[in-house]
Order: C-alpha cells, then sequence, then structure tokens
C-alpha cells in the first residue's frame, strides 16, 4: 500500500523519530527525499525515521545520510553518506566519513581536474575547484579576445 | 523529435508515449540520461494528490538542444489530460511539479528551456542549470538551496524569466555572459544575483530583496533597469567593471550600514538616472545622474513582499519617460 502522507514530498533535514511507527509500518513510500545535510563533528548516517519502524518498502527515495531501520528495503533508491570538504564540494564518503569522491566528479573530469582525496586542501578553500577553474577559463578567454581584438584593429589601420 | 509525458510514479507501459502510459521518474532518468535528443518536448506533471519527485542522483543530459530544435521541458497542472497539454495547462505557483534535489543536480544543456517547475535543494553545487548550457531560457520556475550552493546558474547568453530563487548561504542566481533576467524575484539569499563573471548582464523589472552581501554584483556593460533592490547590505557591487547602466531602479537599502551601488575607485565610466535613492549609503565611486529621486520610495509593505508604491510616492511618475524623445 503506497504510503500517501510520506510519498512524493520534500522531508530534506526533517526527523521523523517522533512519530508513531504505525504511520510507517507495512508500507510504500515512493519519490520522496529524506536527504540529511551533515552535521559538523557528527558523522552520517542520522537517524531519522521512528526507532521501531519496519517493513517499510522505499522506492526512488533519496536517503542519503540516513539510517535505514531493520526489515526496511531499498528500490532505486539512494543511501550515500554524503560530507562537504574543505574544497567546499559535497564528497561520497565510506561508512567512517573518509572521502571517496566528490560529487561533481563528471565536471572535474572535463576540466580535467583532480578528483581524489588527496586533492582536497588541509584548510578550508575559498572557492569551490570548478568555479575556480571555470572563472580561470574564462579570464583566458577574455585575454585571448583582447589580443585578437588588437590584432584586427592593427590589421585594420595597416590597410588604412 | 520525441514529445515524452512524466509523472512520478508513471502509468500504463511507462514508456512516456502519452499521460496513460507516462514515465515513472525512473524511466524518465534512463531517457533524460541516455535517449534525449534535440528538439524533444518533455511534459511533466505531479501526482492526482500534488505529490512531486526525488533526485536519487545528478540527473545529466548528454545531448544540446540546438537553435532551431531546443529541448523544452514543461511542467503542467495535475489534472492535465490534454496530449499534447496546452497553455492552460501550464502550471503556476504550488502547481508546478517540485524535484526535490537532495545534494543533486538537475542539470541541463545548452539550447534547453525549461518552464513551470520547482526545485529545491541543498548542494553545495546547485540545483538546477548546468556548466555547459549556453543559450538557456528558464520561465517560471522556483528554485532553491538551503545549502552553501547557487540554486539556479546558467551558462552563456541565457535567461531567466518570471523565476523566483533564494540560496540560504550562496549566489541565488548565477548568470554568465550575455544573461537576462527578466521579471524575477531574487531574495533571502547570501548574494542575489551575480553576473561578475559576465559581460553584457541585464536585469530589468526584478526584485531584488534581503541579501546579506550583495543584491546584485555586476560585470562589464551591465544594465539594470525598473528593477527593486531593497534591504541588502550592498544593493549592487560593481568591482572594478566599466560602463554600469542604471535607469529607472528604486534602490532602497535602509536597515542599518547599507550602501546602493558600490563601485572600486578608478571606474568612471557609467551610466545612471531616473533613478530613486533611499540607502544607509547611496553611492560609493558612482554619479547618480541629474534626474535622481532622493528620497523614502515609499514601497507599501515590503516585509510582506508588496513592493507596489504606496500613495505619496515620490516614483509616480518620476521614471525616464523617453516617449516625447522617440516620437511616440
Amino acid at each position: 500500500m503506497v504510503n500517501r502522507k510520506y510519498s512524493g514530498r520534500d522531508f530534506t533535514d526533517v526527523r521523523l523519530t517522533d512519530k508513531s511507527s504505525k504511520e510507517f509500518n507495512g508500507t510504500e513510500i515512493r519519490n520522496s527525499c529524506f536527504y540529511q545535510q551533515y552535521i559538523p563533528g557528527k558523522t552520517p548516517p542520522y537517524d531519522v525515521f521512528p526507532r521501531d519502524m519496519t517493513n517499510v518498502h522505499f522506492v526512488c527515495c533519496n536517503l542519503d545520510n540516513v539510517k535505514i531501520p531493520k526489515e526496511c528495503t531499498l528500490e532505486k533508491c539512494t543511501n550515500k553518506i554524503i560530507i562537504p570538504q574543505n574544497d567546499l564540494t559535497d564528497w561520497f564518503c565510506d561508512s567512517n566519513g573518509n572521502p571517496i569522491e566528490p560529487l561533481d566528479k563528471r565536471k572535474r573530469i572535463k576540466l580535467k581536474l583532480p578528483y581524489g582525496p588527496d586533492s582536497i586542501p588541509l584548510t578550508k578553500a575559498e572557492q569551490r575547484p570548478v568555479q575556480a577553474k571555470l572563472d580561470e577559463l574564462r579570464e583566458q578567454v577574455k585575454k585571448a579576445q583582447k589580443i585578437v581584438t588588437k590584432s584586427i584593429l592593427s590589421s585594420l589601420k595597416e590597410l588604412g | 523529435m520525441a514529445t515524452k509525458y512524466v509523472t512520478p510514479n508513471g502509468a500504463g507501459s511507462k514508456d512516456g508515449s502519452d499521460w496513460s502510459n507516462a514515465y515513472d521518474y525512473s524511466a524518465f532518468e534512463t531517457y533524460y540520461e541516455g535517449s534525449l535528443a534535440a528538439g524533444d518536448v518533455i511534459y511533466i506533471k505531479p501526482e492526482s494528490d500534488g505529490s512531486g519527485f526525488s533526485l536519487t542522483s545528478d540527473l545529466t543530459p548528454f545531448v544540446a538542444g540546438t537553435i532551431t530544435a531546443p529541448v523544452k521541458i514543461i511542467g503542467v497542472k495535475k489534472e492535465t489530460t490534454n496530449t499534447p497539454p496546452v497553455g492552460s495547462d501550464y502550471a503556476y505557483g504550488t502547481d508546478r511539479p517540485l524535484f526535490t534535489c537532495g545534494a543533486y543536480n538537475f542539470a541541463i544543456g545548452s539550447y534547453f528551456q525549461v518552464m513551470n517547475l520547482r526545485f529545491t535543494g541543498s548542494a553545495t553545487d546547485y540545483t538546477t542549470g548546468t556548466s555547459t548550457g549556453d543559450y538557456c531560457l528558464v520561465v517560471n520556475c522556483k528554485a532553491t538551496n538551503t545549502s552553501s550552493g547557487y540554486a539556479l546558474q546558467l551558462d552563456n547568453y541565457s535567461t531567466v524569466i518570471g523565476c523566483e530563487v533564494d540560496a540560504a548561504s550562496d549566489i541565488a542566481l548565477r548568470l554568465d555572459v550575455g544573461g537576462r533576467a527578466i521579471y524575477c524575484n531574487i531574495r533571502d539569499s547570501s548574494s542575489g544575483a551575480s553576473f561578475a563573471a559576465a559581460t553584457h548582464g541585464t536585469a530589468y523589472g526584478c526584485i531584488i530583496s534581503g541579501c546579506s552581501t550583495n543584491g546584485m554584483t555586476a560585470g562589464t556593460n551591465f544594465a539594470v533597469i525598473n528593477s527593486t533592490i531593497y534591504d541588502c547590505s550592498t544593493g549592487i557591487n560593481g568591482g572594478a567593471y566599466n560602463l554600469g547602466i542604471l535607469i529607472n531602479n528604486i534602490i532602497n537599502c535602509h536597515e542599518g550600514g547599507q550602501t546602493g551601488v558600490s563601485y572600486d575607485s578608478g571606474h568612471p565610466y557609467q551610466y545612471a538616472d531616473y533613478n530613486c535613492w533611499y540607502n544607509d549609503t547611496d553611492v560609493v565611486n558612482f554619479t547618480k545622474g541629474p534626474h535622481a529621486v532622493n528620497s523614502d520610495p515609499k514601497l507599501k509593505d515590503p516585509a510582506n513582499d508588496d513592493f507596489t508604491l504606496d500613495t505619496g510616492s515620490p516614483c509616480f511618475d518620476a521614471g525616464m519617460q523617453p516617449d516625447a524623445n522617440i516620437g511616440l
């Protein structure tokens, strides 16, 4: 039975631990986001659902950083550990909270940026690596445009 | 050029061919990242109880539209049965389908048109838009980022019309070269709209309010017209850019220690006129122009989002009236 109350809704950063497990038990929850943002000093996953909740089937739900109660099943869901790092980017992490790869890995590959955990700076960066690289590329384009414009203008002058 | 139909749970055979066989989210994701093609039109509606979608990973297309065959993604009301939908089916306000993104990114490609959708997320990146999407059009969408990322980011020559954007700890709307924000509500963010990396940006008819650092950051040749900027630490931060153009705006940053418009020194090539100035400090390294109105614009109830002019406002009929000069 689809759980209408908890399907297709945004429960980002919402804790439901004080709800009765009867609201959930034996139901199917579809298309909801239960994502919990990282709380500094406290490694995910976090308790979100009532402790005695059981036999809930999640479909197409975002359960990142969420502790899944026993005997609940996931179908086409995500249930990863995500922690932002000193490069100001979210990273997928292992169960101990160690970074594995950044969420923007595809963009980093495209921009030829490193994406291993050793690329994370020891102190907090001022800008995300992808954004810094894009800004750098923009500056290069601007400089190139100036050179081309100067060159065209000087050619036109020569032509009289 | 295919037309596809999407609902959160899908229907029938879930091949996306019509509403009775609509894609569910999972099938939509496979199509969006696999077989989407230029010219495709995607209609999206919520479930009958209004429930929406949840991203379970970045949603990234690997194709672009073209100038003659853009990809269109259109949100429609939950009651819609027309195949294809018509204008009266378009969704507004809370009828717009909602995508909750978590830490993920709803990305679009170049020449994409996105209409009538809502996005909310907590990504340190951004909830929608993409670093590869030029010439995009986003209309009647709402994007919120509750974390340290942007709400909406689009690349070169993209236009955002009639959208609401807010980002708790970052830039709400980031545009690039030739970016245009028209009739947008940009609010309650660390920084409202950023054109800092962009030349030729335009903001027309926008309301920018409640931004803790800058309402807008300018680029070279940046124009702000018919807009209201309210309660921002600095209304417009022009930095070291030239050719800022400000006409017919109300700049009302007067909540203590706030500045209307600030440029770095040594960048005098700017033009402003017919603006209303009511700020703790109106301008820094900037000239208001000969027809400036220097008094309280008397906005009706800006704390409750009513930015219309109250009785006795000095802004009535105080804007540029070009009709006599252009033969109207």
